[in-house]
């Protein structure tokens, strides 16, 4: 046994026996049931119809060819410096890992809702409303002038000032729909009247000319309850978790790897 | 079915009720399994007024399921659309952050029927228009250019042929559903109206535009849009809207950008090219009420070589066919010589095919409204998000013929433009399709520009306390006025600026008439900002002397009008004479989105581009019918 030629035949038949199995397995490709009922569902969502025998036989026979020369394909290395693998392969990752985290048990879904509802209770809130009624003047000068002298009627205060396109009240408006009518010099000053059913206040300026404006009421921004806004709070926190989920992902990864900078 | 919404009515009132805010309304319709209740018909919705508010929208947008707006990056849905038109945040597929500085009144996602939803199915690994060859490369799409030349193998390869393999009804389908369900949802009567609708993409022989946007009045829609692949003869889209709207589906149709057309969507024969004829104009008017004035893709209110005598005609002029290099015809392009041949029709023949009003519009395929000049991110995803790109800044290397700027020919012409002005009595679809349908409606390139105008011989005295009131008893924009033996008719023209952009400088009348057997056409200035009077001898305002800085676009803060109103009569009329009269409204010059580019990255403006711009508004017209051939 101590012949080197003994040893060198021996390892030789071993290497050889090996690589004959091994080849084996690779060169194996096995049609199961699980394989013709996963073409045959296939086929059955895309054609409407069950496939029959003979179906199935040609569906196995397509599927055979696209396996085989995806494996001829891997066994070449031809997915290595793809970028149309590389991306495809990074976006199914991304959908993975999008799924991480997201609850499937309802009462912990419920939970995870409800407390990003209060975390984030800024988002769910009523906009504040201004309704108001206006007298309209061009300048300074014919709004002072009119102040100045005038006691504004309880009635029939639409005739006064001047004639303009805006309309003399306003329902309901909010912050931005004032800025849109009548510029943020406006809606500013507006925000900061006195709410009266009485009293005339002004003249404040706009884009148009000056307004002497009854602020008649105020609706305060309001929170919104959960129960009504759940929807939306459902899609804001899915968005989110999607996000976050994502990048916790990639942390972890980047965590894994050594990265050398040259 | 009945049951359903009857329960889910008393849901959604007795939430209504619970919070006693209407701006509930959404979220709590959503929550319920049926699309949003309309309440009450009859019921007025907060902000209604008998004499009309202007409201402000975009009916041309397009969103993922557009071919073109899929390949050039846009993966924003129609529920995506119809956020951001209600001020919310929407991401370009640059990266960066779209909003809108005033959120919209109306906005109907409008995508083309012409292979809908089909790209984004081929770019979509494991469905079946994957598979094809044509879809190689679609799920890997990156820059500009890589798109650009994606886009014109496509629409090469779709436009030449029919292509049956790419034609999925259960692709188009689902499509169409999420557009009609998006409308639906979105829809918020008082607030926001929102509309079904979609892109007819037809075009002539060599690219000449034919595109038509048709909207649905309800809330619901045929099956599936009619499209380029049904018939490329815009007549038989007017056919087929004629027998859906028999079946219940009243809608109109929008032609644009006629000034692509290359003389087509004017011209004066069929599109076979036979004579018109009485019953063509009559079926062309039932189903295209309106005009798109002006988009994106430049404005088609005249052409200077039309209109020598009128000195704002050189206004945003895209010279070219849609989506090519190729110049467009002038002849049959434009508005106004439109006008001006439908007036002579209706004199000779006795019938009259261009008898439309007037919106704007933008044509986003970003999903998002761009109509602000300093706040413009163009139409065409990567294709033109860059101002390198969109040619208004230098390249860093000279382009492919050794030019400084981007080789397209067109994208520098583009226009931060399109707004469609309603009068209309409440923020609902009702209200505001009717005033569609009456032409009561007026387009802007961009601010939110107010225009009324009236006609008749009871027009009431400038500085009337109740105006409107007695102005609605007399034609009002879109209408008719009939020519009387005694009376001379008056004008009254009423424009606001826009509370959030520059005053106005002039409004202007634009008649357009038959004289002697020809067409004339006259501008006159009617109303001059900075209590300037018009010279009767030129019909012009003098210069107001409102000047933009061009260091950092400011504009004179002194000069121009929040208001200019005037009640004008025709010095040329003569009721034997057949006319009509349409009103422009021209705001101080403001820098154009190419000089806030070019000053954002510290370096000159283009030469050869307009520095500055008047951005203006435009009335539908009213038409004067003579006395003799009435």
């Amino acid at each position: 046994m101590r012949d080197p030629l003994v040893w060198f035949v021996l390892i030789g038949l071993i290497l050889f026996g090996a690589d004959h199995y091994l080849n084996n397995q690779e060169d194996q490709i096995i049609v199961d049931e699980v394989v013709r009922q996963r073409l045959a569902t296939l086929w059955q969502t895309q054609s409407g119809n069950p496939a029959t025998a003979q179906e199935v036989d040609s569906l196995v026979q397509s599927w055979l060819k696209e396996e085989i020369m995806f494996r001829e394909a891997m066994r070449l290395g031809l997915d290595r410096d793809d970028t149309i693998v590389r991306r495809r392969l990074i976006q199914k990752l991304s959908f993975l890992s999008e799924e991480v985290g997201i609850e499937t048990n309802e009462q912990s879904k419920l939970d995870a809702l409800t407390s990003y509802y209060y975390a984030h209770q800024e988002q769910y809130k009523t906009e504040t409303r201004f309704s108001f009624q206006q007298i309209f003047f061009s300048t300074e000068e014919k709004a002072d002038l009119y102040g100045a002298s005038t006691e504004v009627p309880s009635t029939n205060w639409q005739s006064l000032g001047e004639t303009s396109l805006l309309n003399s009240s306003y329902k309901e408006m909010t912050f931005a729909e004032a800025r849109r009518d009548f510029g943020v010099q406006f809606a500013t000053s507006l925000s900061e009247l006195t709410e009266s059913t009485e009293a005339w206040q002004g003249p404040i300026k706009s884009s148009y000319g000056y307004h002497f404006v009854r602020l008649q009421q105020v609706q305060i921004q309001q929170q919104l309850p959960f129960a009504m806004v759940r929807v939306r709070v459902a899609a804001d926190y899915a968005s989110e978790q999607r996000s976050t989920s994502q990048t916790d992902y990639y942390n972890a990864l980047r965590e894994k790897y050594d990265v050398v900078y040259e | 079915m009945n049951l359903i919404k009857a329960a889910s009515l008393v849901a959604l009132s007795a939430l209504l009720i619970a919070c006693g805010d209407t701006s509930n309304q959404q979220d709590s319709a959503e929550a319920s399994s049926e699309p949003a209740v309309v309440p009450d018909i009859a019921a007025r919705t907060p902000g209604y007024s008998e004499h009309n508010n202007a409201y402000f929208g975009d009916l041309h947008v397009h969103t993922m399921y557009s071919f073109d707006a899929f390949i050039f990056g846009t993966t924003a849905s129609p529920d995506d659309a119809y956020e951001f038109a209600k001020g919310g945040v929407l991401r370009h597929p640059g990266g960066f952050d779209m909003q809108l500085k005033e959120p919209l009144d109306f906005y109907g996602v409008s995508d083309h029927a012409f292979y809908l939803g089909s790209l984004r199915s081929m770019a979509t690994p494991g469905t079946e228009l994957s598979k094809l060859d044509i879809a190689n490369g679609m799920d890997t799409l990156s820059d500009g250019l890589n798109r650009r030349s994606k886009f014109q193998e496509l629409i090469t390869f779709l436009g030449t042929d029919r292509r049956d393999e790419i034609l999925n009804q259960k692709v188009f389908k689902e499509a169409w559903d999420d557009i009609i369900g998006a409308a639906n949802r979105a829809n918020d009567p008082g607030k926001f109206t929102s509309f079904i609708a979609y892109e007819y993409t037809s075009s002539g022989p060599g690219n000449a535009n034919l595109h038509r946007n048709v909207i649905f009045k309800g809330d619901e829609a045929p099956n599936l849009p009619f499209s380029r692949l049904d018939s490329l003869n815009p007549e038989d889209l007017w056919d087929w809207m004629d027998e859906k709207r028999a079946e219940g589906h009243e809608s109109l149709a929008i032609p644009h950008n006629s000034n692509g057309s290359n003389g087509m969507m004017f011209q004066q024969t069929t599109f076979e090219g036979n004579a018109l004829d009485a019953t063509y104009a009559e079926q062309r008017m039932r189903n295209e009420p309106l005009v798109e004035i002006s988009q994106v893709k430049g404005t088609s209110d005249t052409h200077p070589a039309l209109s020598p005598n009128d000195e704002w005609a050189d206004f945003e002029i895209m010279p070219y066919r849609i989506a090519t290099n190729i110049d467009s015809a002038i002849n049959g392009s434009y508005v106004r010589q439109a006008y001006m041949n439908g007036l002579k029709m209706q004199e000779d023949e006795g019938y009259n095919p261009f008898k439309f009003g007037l919106i704007g519009s933008s044509d986003t395929h970003n999903a998002s409204y761009a109509g602000d000049e300093d706040n413009y991110w163009s139409k065409v995803g990567l294709v033109d998000d860059t101002p390198q790109e969109r040619g208004s800044v230098k390249l860093d290397e000279p382009n492919a013929d050794g030019g400084d700027y981007a080789l397209n020919k067109s994208y520098k012409t583009w226009s931060a433009a399109g707004l469609a002005g309603v009068w209309a009595q409440e923020n609902t679809r009702a209200s505001i399709y009717d005033a569609f349908r009456r032409k009561e409606t007026f387009g802007t390139s961009g601010p939110r520009i107010k225009v009324r105008f009236f006609a008749g011989y009871d027009i009431p005295a400038i500085d009337d306390k109740a105006l409107l009131t007695k102005a609605y008893t007399n034609t009002t924009m879109g209408g008719d006025l009939i020519a009387t033996e005694s009376d001379t008719p008056s004008f009254l023209v009423w424009a606001a600026r826009d509370a959030n952009s520059a005053p106005l400088q002039r409004v202007q009348i634009i008649k357009t008439a038959v004289k002697d057997g020809q067409t004339v056409e006259e501008v006159f200035d009617v109303a001059c900002a900075d209590g300037n009077a018009v010279d009767p001898t030129t019909n012009r305002c003098p210069d107001n002397g409102a000047r933009v800085d061009l260091s950092d676009c400011s504009y004179s803060q002194d000069k121009g009008a929040a208001e200019l109103r005037t009640v004008w009569q025709d010095p040329g009329y003569a009721p034997s004479q057949r006319a009509m009269y349409y009103v422009r409204v021209l705001e101080n010059p403001t820098c154009r989105w190419s000089t806030w580019d070019a000053l954002r990255e510290g370096v000159a403006p283009r030469e050869g581009l307009h520095k500055t711009i008047q951005e203006r508004a435009w009335s539908s017209p009213i038409w004067v019918t003579p006395l003799a051939g009435q």
